[in-house]
């Protein structure tokens, strides 16, 4: 029938609540509205909750029932019959648009983009922009990937990451915990797995807006937030032209879609002027109304070319916009729900009042084959997808193989001899081949991530100096054939518990505080060819470690202790953060900032930095990867920066010990779940393990040709054997199905932290400490 | 009330930065303010100052990423009455710092980061009724309220200049201006990019056609 023959002109708007994240429903009803005063607007929603269902812009409401309880070819056959009684259907949520343009296709009153568009234009690809926009997309990982690899992009990334939704909702992973916390929670929440680990980009928020039909661009508008939700939404912005280097790219791309509907592409423009795409939305944004009263009535141009005739003129009002917050009276056919009982958790409904959730679920189902799912019972979920196993070296392979190949009392933390050899080996190249220079390069072990006797000997064969934070420890590190010029002295309190320090004169010592450095001057220094003081910069001001240079003053009484270095006394500086935690980009960041400290320093004080000594905490694969490779640039700018620097000083940190041991326990008891994940509880502990939660570990079990092959994962856990609710090993695991009581599995990258802050709980010991 | 319908400017305090000659009408409502130089930090000679200059850039160097402009600077010393004149070791000390503070030292951030920066003078429209606050506020702490009018302000920011290209960095919001910033509170009534070293050169400010070292009125945008 044609559309004009059926007076009034009717346009069915779904997605129409109005919180901090609101929909796109009621702008667009606010927009036509003006455009065509004499239209009948519905609103449509899923739920009472959705605010805007009870605005006056509205003339009526068509209240469905929840999508996770829909039977959803009567939604479709409804929706098809007013479709055939002329009207329009205007979804305002992107999985509302899959849904309707999945099973309603190409229709003159279904305002929406063909699947196949909507596949092209899917997060985080956004395969569609990606040729001939203006945009990069920011760098992605499915977060199906190996934990390994994920959290190795998380590293590069500096911890400025999103985990992601398909569709929906965006998290932060500022560092492992959190990271595992969002998948789960996303996953959770959206009944999916396909979500994805995109970098964050820093820069200014926009978008441009359009419409377009049967492939033809109509209008578009750009929009600058200025203010945002914390949320990240827009609460205030301003809308303008879009400059012809995207409006035009954009023409093209949606002809080749054959794009009908509103979108909107939200992107980030960084501080360099690059623009990154985040996200192309297949429906309206939610400010669209201000769009339209700063003279572009994007809505009603769309229902101009679906039918509508000449839209009424409106005048312009201006172009920076910002939301209100207004009560306005429930319609009466529509009262409130019951308040919830407080003792539950209210707030479960308000998050989501259109129920994309379900609507998620029901989805993925259909993408699965079933184009008529039926509503699932509450609480059931997809089976989980496995993960793939991380890559594992020859040389852990052959260590895991030989060492496994007898008994072993478990739990019992084994040495990976060629692992270890592996790993000191690299230092010895990277030693060589920054020899010869006018600098010359050191490498500090650091004997907290692991005093070992063995790794010790092997450090100090390989060159390395002693990198110690106690007086214990220097004992410890001259025991193993350190000789004292070989020791790097540094920490809160170096030289606890008090004893005679041997003749010489160590490498370097360097005090954490001036209140140390101080010290050291009025009481005796510590014999050592550099000596001065760690730094802390003004970036990292939160760390307990270091003098700190983020005041003036500070920086004036730190100068002032340095000058009263005895005049024969060659300085040092010490700069030190784990890698791991800010990520190589930014340790390389704030290593360049040091150099500027250290220069300033050097000035401020009269005499030069001789020595240079930085760290620590690099990942191993990180240290292989970035850290080795950067040193020559490290050095030529350290050397540029510090023209009398004699040593540059480099501690790895964790990189030497981390994989150079393993944890082998035994499997005491298997839980299978019906249906669900696996949990074997095994006699090792957190106690044995306390990095645990902190990284991912390579967790390895006997296959059946007696090999030991890594897992995937998939959701099982290990359990440890203590009463504690943290003891859990590792929680996404992909356990072999025939596992059972009596098998041994071994974790890897235990060599660090995890064995030297190993501590005796459930042994029915005390530590000496104790007592 | 409309900002700006009526202005009359104050005569600068004899502690602001010495007059130059005016380059807009003598008449003009901001002439006093037009006279005015740049401002710019003293220093003492000695250890005091270097050190604290020092410390200054290398925070700067710090928080630097790349690009954009140090807005940590605002975040540190939030807008405030300074007293004039005011060395480098006092500005780094104090809590709080007025707009030709922050302008001057945003300058030397720019320039330390090899990047050419030159001043930018300006009068913006404000609230008439504003002008009891800033007077008492600045007279409470023995500033001179000079560059504070019934109507309009003296205001000083930074330029940053490549390719014959300016781009004008408010110091003390820590945000890039626009010239099509004319209408309504703080927008633009008068702008000078550049001192007096810069005259003769002309560059573009967002599609603006600038003379440096010259006291401009930017285009008024039509309405849609």
């Amino acid at each position: 029938m044609p559309r004009d023959s059926h007076p009034p002109l009717t346009c069915y708007l779904s997605g129409v609540h109005s919180g901090p994240n609101p929909s796109p429903g009621l702008g667009v009803a606010r927009s036509l509205r003006e455009a065509y005063p004499h239209a009948r607007l519905v609103a449509v929603d899923y739920g009472v909750e959705s605010s805007g269902l009870h605005s006056e812009v509205f003339d009526e409401v068509w209240l469905q029932r929840p999508w996770k309880e829909m039977r959803l070819p009567v939604y479709q056959a409804a929706i098809r019959e007013v479709l055939d009684r002329g009207a329009v259907w205007l979804p305002g949520q992107d999985l509302e648009v899959e849904f309707v343009s999945a099973f309603l296709g190409a229709d003159d009153g279904a305002l929406v983009p063909p699947r196949e568009s909507l596949r092209r234009v899917a997060k985080p690809a956004i395969e569609a922009a990606a040729a001939l926009l203006p945009f990069t997309i920011p760098p992605f990982l499915s977060a199906g990937r190996a934990d390994w690899e994920l959290h190795g992009f998380c590293r590069e990334h500096g911890w400025r990451v999103w985990v992601k939704g398909p569709n929906y909702e965006a998290m932060p992973a500022l560092d492992w915990p959190s990271f595992r916390h969002a998948r789960s929670f996303l996953s959770e929440i959206w009944g999916t797995e396909s979500l994805f680990v995109q970098r964050h980009v820093p820069g200014a928020e926009e978008s441009v807006a359009f419409c377009a039909w049967r492939g033809e661009l109509l209008d578009c508008v750009h929009m600058r937030k200025h203010t945002q939700t914390h949320e990240g939404k827009t609460w205030a912005g301003a809308v303008g032209p879009v400059d012809p280097a995207i409006a035009e790219p954009l023409r093209e791309v949606l002809a080749e879609l054959e794009w009908t509907g509103g979108g909107e592409l939200e992107y980030v423009r960084a501080l360099d002027g690059t623009m990154h795409l985040i996200d192309w939305n297949p429906r309206f944004p939610a400010w669209i109304h201000a769009a339209s009263f700063a003279g572009h009535n994007l809505p009603a141009r769309l229902l101009q070319a679906a039918g509508f005739g000449a839209p009424a003129a409106a005048p312009f009002r201006g172009r920076q916009f910002t939301r209100v917050v207004m009560e306005i009276p429930i319609l009466p056919a529509y009262p409130l729900p019951a308040v919830r009982d407080p003792v539950d958790d209210g707030r479960a409904g308000s998050k989501h009042p259109s129920g994309m959730p379900d609507l998620a679920r029901r989805l993925a189902e259909t993408r699965g084959g079933d184009t008529t799912p039926e509503p699932r019972a509450n609480g059931k979920k997809p089976a989980p997808r496995r993960r793939p196993a991380p890559e594992v070296p020859a040389t852990l392979q052959w260590d895991l193989d030989e060492a496994l190949a007898g008994e072993l009392p478990t739990p019992r933390r084994i040495l990976l001899p060629r692992t270890a050899r592996e790993r000191f080996a690299r230092v010895e190249r990277a030693l060589a081949a920054g020899a010869g220079g006018r600098v010359e390069l050191g490498f500090g072990y650091s004997v907290k991530t692991n005093p070992h006797p063995s790794l010790l000997a092997m450090a100090e064969a390989s060159g390395m100096f002693a990198e110690v934070i106690s007086a214990a420890e220097m004992r410890q590190a001259l025991a193993a054939g350190f000789p004292f010029e070989r020791v790097v002295l540094n920490g809160p309190a170096p030289r606890w518990p008090a004893g005679p320090e041997p003749d010489g004169e160590m490498v370097a010592a360097f005090a954490d505080s001036p209140q140390n450095l101080a010290l050291w001057l009025k009481e005796g220094r510590p014999r050592a060819r550099y000596l001065g003081l760690r730094l802390r910069p003004a970036t990292l001001e939160l760390s307990r470690f270091g003098a700190s240079l983020g005041a003036p003053e500070r920086f004036a009484e730190t100068l002032a202790l340095l000058r009263a270095l005895p005049a024969g006394q060659a300085l040092g500086l010490h700069f030190h953060f784990a890698s791991d935690v800010l990520g190589p980009a930014r340790w390389f960041e704030t290593f360049e900032g040091v150099l500027h400290w250290a220069a300033a320093i050097q000035d401020g004080v009269g005499r030069p930095v001789r020595c240079l000594d930085v760290g620590g905490g690099w990942f191993p694969d990180d240290f292989d990867r970035e850290l080795v490779p950067s040193l020559p640039r490290m050095m030529a700018a350290a050397a540029e920066a510090l023209p009398a620097l004699e040593r540059f000083v480099v501690e790895p940190g964790k990189a030497m010990a981390q994989p150079a041991m393993a944890l082998v326990t035994t499997v005491l008891e298997v839980r299978r779940a019906r249906g669900g994940a696996v949990e074997a509880v095994v006699d090792a502990a957190i106690s044995d393990l306390p990095m645990a939660p902190f990284y991912p570990h390579r967790v390895f079990a006997c296959g059946r040709g007696g090999a030991w092959e890594p897992l995937g994962g998939r959701g099982d856990r290990l359990l440890g054997r203590i009463c504690m609710e943290t003891d859990i090993l590792a929680s996404d695991l992909a356990l072999p199905d025939d596992l059972a009581a009596g098998d041994r599995l071994v974790i890897g990258d235990a060599g660090a932290y995890d064995a030297s802050m190993a501590y005796n709980f459930g042994r029915g010991v005390l530590d000496d400490a104790c007592c | 009330m409309t900002p700006a319908a009526e202005t009359r400017a104050r005569r600068p305090h004899a502690a602001h930065p010495a007059p130059a000659a005016p380059a807009i009408e003598p008449g003009a409502d901001w002439a006093p303010w037009a006279a005015c130089n740049p401002s710019s930090l003293a220093h003492h000679g000695g250890n005091c100052c270097t050190a604290a200059r020092a410390w200054f850039l290398a925070m700067d160097r710090s928080f630097w990423q790349g690009h954009g402009g140090p807005g940590w600077i605002p975040r540190r010393w939030p807008w405030g009455p300074s007293r004039w004149p005011l060395h480098w070791c006092e500005a780094v000390r104090a809590d709080e710092l007025d707009c030709g503070a922050h302008a001057f030292m945003t300058r030397e951030a720019f320039r330390a980061r090899g990047v050419r920066a030159v001043p930018v003078q300006l009068v913006q429209r404000q609230e008439r009724h504003h002008y009891l606050h800033w007077l008492g506020r600045w007279n409470g702490s023995g500033a001179s309220p000079a560059w504070a009018g019934e109507g309009a302000a003296y205001h000083e920011a930074c330029a940053t200049i490549a390719g014959g290209r300016a781009e004008v960095w408010d110091a003390s919001v820590g945000a890039w201006l626009s010239p099509e910033h004319v209408r309504g509170v703080r927008s633009i009534a008068a702008v000078r990019i550049g001192g007096a070293e810069e005259t003769g050169e002309v560059v573009t400010w967002r599609g603006v056609r600038v003379p440096l070292g010259v006291w401009i009125t930017p285009p008024t945008p039509p309405e849609p």
